[in-house]
């Protein structure tokens, strides 16, 4: 939610966890600035907007100022783990925590409130696609992206996946630059 | 006989013992009185049943025919001896043998036959009498038997001797010695012994033969060991009473001792004895009427003897018929059962129709060659195929017509007239259920069980030696039966054969079944494998990347560079092992031929690749192409696969062809990727399916494209195969499986 670049007044509303009412009555009577979609009445904050607004009306800015993307990274293989921690980290924009099972993926989740978890499809104590579940059927935690990585690509196991609620699959090995690229796209979405 | 009398009839001397015994033996039978002998033959039609009764009466009463029935029964119950008896032991047909056997004689002479007769008879019913009065002991007809055939002796030696005879009751009667001493003067024997001789001779029962041997012996000097010495005695004294009656001619005129002396010694009274002595004269008469004596026998006998001829005629001319009818029958049988011995347990349709075809020929008389064959077809419901047999003599040739196409053929088959005429016929099947005429050619069908199960077709004209039409009809049957057993045999032989290759599907299929599992446990051993593998690929990989970035000079790039690309190597290899280990399921679908051609295409020139960027994709489909049953994806990244091959082969400027085919005799499709490169020669050929053999030069080929690619297509329901010659280019043939046509 931090990082999208255009809100609507639902997500604004979140962000400044103020009630879509208000952001609805600030937008229309201008002190929120923002524009409407071409040929509908729905309205749209671009992130700038929101920022200032925010700003003038002194709401707390941890909502949308923290912009380094919280990644929860959870493999058993510890090497694993530690790869992707030095790619994000050496790339900067990034904030990692990292997790060996479902279990303590869970806890995390909470404690960490990670925007994308990055996710193995084989952990020791659950699989993957009960992760995804858990996640999706939480509604606090809806929001966060599950991207599944993984040594075996079975077509059947991805559609499967996807069905579960992850959003995309990477296969190992892997390119540096498409995943980080990926992360980004999905969280920005 | 009349020969053997003719013979000894001119004797003058005496006969030896010998001659005697020579002439008792060959006689049979002895005449009969013309008015018995008439009788007889009218109760002897061979058509009614035999009046039993009347034959009785008469029988009973007739000195030789007597004897002759006596003799007759004996062979049933030796020892039997009433004409009641005797009668009831014999059946029709023997006793009508008798009755048309009885004899006349013509001999004329002293030896007066009717007198004769009714001297029998009265000696005959005085015993009868006699015995009645007598005790209970002694049967009255075995008395009435005894005394009627006392005298036999006279009747033989009269039958045998008729010359000598004549001379003895010449010289017995003008006042010489008794007939007796005249006999045996004359004969060389006396009438008893000669009597007695018969008697032995033809079995007669004991109790006859002695008193025909010693009714003429004084009682004391009878021997001990008689049967029933009373019974000798009852007949001499019947005799003397018919001799002093003067019944009949006796030829004996010495009376040895009077009635009443006699009588007396049987413990009979003079009253009782009177009282005898006047029942017989009328008896004998009542008898005489039964018999017919005094008339002129010789003109009935002559008129029933003539009758009898003509029944007689008529039963040879019905037995004649008979047996024609008979022999038709054997040789219908003859056929029968030759045509089943001409085929073995383990005969077959064929076999069967070229036997039937010739037992049917045969059976209808008909000639047949290679110009005028017979033939015979057979049907079946599950075969839209009949078989005919063209019989030509020694050859045999066969034509198999199916029931739709019969209308179709055309005159390209021989013009001669049986398989035209068998075409014709065949075009229309519903008609051949009856018999029918075309050309010269009779149709008979063959049926079996209420189902029409094949025919035969005969040259029309039957021949001179035909059996008759219930026989060739039934010959059919048989036939037809012999032809549904063989063709149920065929069914049942087709059907065995089906289950055991269905058994073997059903094995292979178990084969499979268990390989699938086991391959399923593989696909997952693997696929743990697969991933405990990509785990350090990603490590080094991922490690690798991030140095490059940090990277300094170019070395240090080059070298972390190809350190990432080659485990990404390494992973793709088992990503390509994994897959070629478990193929994904093909989704079946109706695809056409095109559909496929292009995706394939496009999939192939979308490759980044410059090899593939120099080469041109032509694509070719047959009109008669129909849709095939398969995955269209998989069957297009199959195709992909082989034209990148084609281009590697053939470099630059590669020319490469899909083509696809239609087979006209099968419902399949084949593709083909062709090329114009080098081609391949055979080592590389028998190679070119083996994982990780690759004949090229440089390039990412990792050798498992083909083995995948026939893999795929294999689970598609194909086949896949590899054919080149040296210089001439590559052609790749992928047949698949055609949908089905509505």
């Amino acid at each position: 939610m931090r990082h999208k670049s255009v809100y609507t007044t639902g997500e604004a509303a979140e962000v400044c966890r103020l009630s879509q009412q208000t952001i609805i009555r600030c937008f229309d009577s201008g002190q929120l600035q923002g524009f409407r979609v071409p040929g509908s009445k729905f309205r749209r904050i671009p992130r700038d907007m929101l920022v200032k607004f925010m700003k003038l009306n002194n709401i707390p800015l941890e909502g949308i100022e923290n912009d380094k993307i919280r990644v929860l990274v959870v493999d058993d293989e510890a090497q694993i783990v530690e790869l992707f921690v030095d790619v994000l980290q050496a790339d900067g924009r990034f904030e990692v925590a990292t997790a060996a099972t479902g279990y303590d993926a869970g806890v995390l989740t909470q404690q960490f409130a990670p925007d994308i978890v990055v996710l193995d499809y084989m952990l020791p104590d659950i699989n993957g696609n009960v992760v995804c579940k858990t996640l999706r059927e939480n509604s606090d935690l809806a929001h966060i992206k599950v991207l599944i990585i993984s040594g075996v690509a079975n077509p059947a196991e991805i559609d499967k996946l996807k069905a579960a609620g992850a959003d995309d699959f990477i296969k190992k090995p892997f390119n540096i630059e498409n995943v980080i690229k990926r992360i980004v796209e999905l969280v920005r979405s | 006989m009349s020969q053997a009398n003719s013979q000894h009839g001119g004797l003058e001397q005496r006969p030896s013992d010998q001659e005697l015994q020579l002439l008792l033996g060959s006689l049979h039978s002895l005449p009969t009185l013309s008015c018995v002998a008439a009788g007889l033959l009218e109760l002897a039609s061979p058509t009614a049943a035999i009046d039993r009764q009347k034959c009785h009466a008469l029988l009973r009463l007739d000195v030789a025919m007597s004897a002759q029935l006596l003799a007759l029964a004996q062979q049933y119950n030796a020892g039997c001896v009433t004409a009641e008896q005797a009668l009831a032991l014999l059946d029709d047909q023997t006793l009508r043998n008798l009755l048309l056997g009885a004899m006349t004689t013509q001999q004329e002479g002293p030896f007066n036959l009717p007198e004769f007769w009714r001297h029998s008879l009265a000696v005959a019913q005085a015993s009868q009498e006699i015995a009645q009065h007598l005790s209970p002991r002694i049967d009255p007809q075995a008395a009435f038997t005894c005394g009627l055939l006392h005298d036999i002796g006279k009747l033989a030696a009269w039958q045998l001797m008729p010359k000598s005879y004549a001379r003895a009751l010449a010289s017995a009667g003008s006042g010489g010695p008794g007939l007796l001493q005249a006999e045996m003067n004359t004969l060389n024997a006396d009438h008893p012994t000669i009597g007695m001789r018969l008697c032995q001779q033809w079995q007669l029962p004991p109790l006859v033969q002695e008193v025909v041997w010693l009714h003429h012996q004084a009682a004391t000097s009878l021997p001990q060991s008689l049967v029933q010495a009373e019974m000798v005695a009852i007949v001499a004294l019947a005799d003397t009473v018919a001799r002093e009656l003067r019944v009949g001619f006796s030829g004996n005129t010495v009376i040895a001792h009077s009635s009443i002396e006699l009588a007396g010694r049987l413990g009979l009274d003079e009253a009782t004895l009177q009282q005898i002595a006047i029942a017989v004269g009328p008896a004998v008469e009542a008898h005489g009427k039964t018999l017919r004596l005094g008339s002129d026998g010789a003109q009935s006998y002559r008129s029933a003897l003539a009758q009898s001829s003509r029944q007689l005629a008529q039963l040879n001319q019905n037995l004649h018929q008979r047996s024609i009818q008979l022999e038709r029958q054997a040789r219908a049988l003859e056929l029968v059962q030759n045509f089943t011995r001409s085929l073995s347990s383990t005969a077959g349709v064929s076999d069967v129709l070229v036997q039937a075809g010739r037992a049917i020929a045969s059976a209808a008389g008909v000639e047949f060659d290679a110009n005028q064959p017979v033939l015979t077809y057979s049907l079946t419901d599950e075969s839209q195929e009949i078989l005919v047999a063209c019989i030509g003599g020694k050859d045999v040739n066969w034509l198999t017509l199916t029931r739709t196409q019969a209308a179709k053929t055309t005159a390209s088959l021989d013009p001669q007239p049986a398989p035209l005429a068998a075409k014709e016929l065949l075009a229309r099947p519903d008609d051949l259920q009856e018999y029918i005429v075309v050309g010269q050619y009779l149709h008979r069908p063959m049926v079996s069980a209420g189902r029409w199960i094949g025919g035969s077709f005969l040259p029309a004209a039957a021949g001179p030696d035909h059996l008759p039409e219930e026989t060739q009809q039934a010959l059919a049957a048989t036939v037809a039966l012999a032809l549904a057993i063989v063709q149920g045999r065929q069914r049942a032989q087709v059907l065995s054969e089906q289950l055991a290759q269905a058994s073997q599907v059903l094995e292979q299929a178990h084969e499979a079944v268990s390989e699938a599992r086991t391959l399923s446990a593989v696909g997952e051993m693997a696929a743990g494998a697969a991933h405990e593998l990509n785990n350090p690929l990603a490590i080094i990989s991922g490690r690798a990347q991030l140095m490059l970035m940090k990277a300094q000079t170019d070395e240090q790039r080059k070298t972390w560079r190809t350190l990432a690309e080659q485990a990404q190597r390494i992973s793709d290899i088992i990503s390509e092992l994994m897959a070629f280990a478990a193929p994904p399921p093909p989704n079946y679908q109706p695809t056409s031929v095109q559909n496929i051609f292009e995706q394939a295409r496009q999939m192939f020139l979308d490759q980044d690749d410059p090899q593939v960027k120099a080469s041109t994709v032509d694509i070719r489909i047959d009109a008669e192409v129909i849709p095939v049953q398969a995955d269209g994806q998989q069957i297009a990244e199959v195709l992909a696969e082989l034209m990148k091959n084609a281009a590697y082969a053939a470099g630059k400027g590669a020319a490469i062809t899909l083509q696809g085919e239609a087979l006209s005799d099968r419902p399949q499709v084949l593709l083909r990727v062709c090329d114009n490169g080098p081609g391949m020669n055979a080592a590389t050929m028998a190679k070119a399916f083996t994982p990780f053999f690759s004949a090229q030069a440089a390039g990412r080929r990792r050798g498992l494209g083909l083995p995948r690619a026939r893999r795929t297509v294999e689970a598609n329901g194909g086949r896949l195969w590899l054919e080149s010659q040296p210089g001439n280019g590559t052609s790749a043939f992928v047949l698949l499986r055609a949908c089905e046509q509505e």
